[in-house]
């Protein structure tokens, strides 16, 4: 995918909230947005909206390098946003009305954690050769992915996000997971 | 051919960044779609010194996301506008 001289598709490649994601997790942007307007309290969901609208009409119509340093911004922000929501759900806030769905993705998300973390702790401990660890990580991938759907695809994309988690998911592991998601990727 | 998040954790491995830098970048990155990667690659393959850029660009937002500090995220803004202005 690559953007035209002069042409601004910059929007059509910048990824999107997705639905299960900590950052649309981070709830809607309307009730937070008037809650912004008065106390300076940024809502990140809403931030990576204007910044994507803006910037794009600002920057239309500009050369390639400067839409390819845009749509790294934009991507920046979504990464950034995606961290927070993260973290928030790391200190064990919730939503104030969660929906059955929210908390159904909520168990999920915890339970994609549990399950890194036991990976990690497998792989560690494994002595088999590289192949035998991937294709050892594949089977209980798969058999995550398949037990928890388009959830759990998205439980392991946010699990990701922990520090905790991405700094120890190396090698053969990390290298499934990262084949697995695109694979069940609702874009692909 | 490899995938886009392959070719740049490549450019990470080149870049000033320290080893948890690029490990905590390259994990990040990889949430997304391999194909929304692309222009990201094109940027690092112009110009590496964008690796750097990007990475403090992340921190700093993350930071203001943390805070939930608007003036801080309007700052980030402002600077972008200019990075993007100067390129022109």
């Amino acid at each position: 995918m690559f953007i035209s001289e002069g042409e601004s598709n910059v929007d059509s490649q910048l990824p999107q909230a997705e639905s299960g994601t900590p950052l649309e997790a981070e709830g809607g942007s309307s009730e937070n947005a008037t809650e912004a307007e008065g106390e300076k309290i940024l809502d990140p969901v809403q931030a990576c909206r204007e910044e994507k609208k803006t910037l794009s009409e600002k920057m239309r119509g500009q050369k390639k390098k400067v839409q390819l340093a845009l749509a790294g911004f934009v991507l920046m922000s979504t990464l950034g946003s995606g961290f927070f929501g993260a973290q928030r759900a790391e200190a064990g806030e919730r939503k104030p009305e969660g929906t059955k769905a929210e908390e159904r993705m909520d168990v999920i998300n915890q339970q994609a954690k549990e399950f890194l973390r036991q990976v990690i702790k497998d792989h560690k401990e494994s002595k088999g050769t590289y192949s035998q660890k991937k294709i050892g990580a594949r089977d209980m991938m798969t058999l995550f992915i398949q037990t928890h759907g388009a959830g759990g695809v998205e439980a392991l994309k946010g699990a990701l996000q922990y520090p905790q988690i991405s700094n120890d998911l190396k090698g053969p592991a990390l290298e499934t997971l990262l084949f697995l998601l695109q694979q069940y990727s609702p874009h692909k | 051919m490899p995938l886009n998040i392959e070719k740049i954790k490549e450019f990470l491995k080149s870049s000033s960044l320290t080893e948890n830098e690029r490990e905590e970048f390259a994990a990040l990155l990889s949430h997304e779609n391999d194909s929304e990667l692309e222009p990201i690659v094109e940027l690092f393959g112009e110009d590496p010194l964008w690796i750097k850029k990007l990475y403090d660009n992340l921190v700093r937002k993350q930071q203001a996301f943390a805070g939930r500090d608007k003036d801080a995220w309007e700052a980030i803004m402002k600077d972008e506008e200019g990075a993007l202005s100067t390129m022109e």
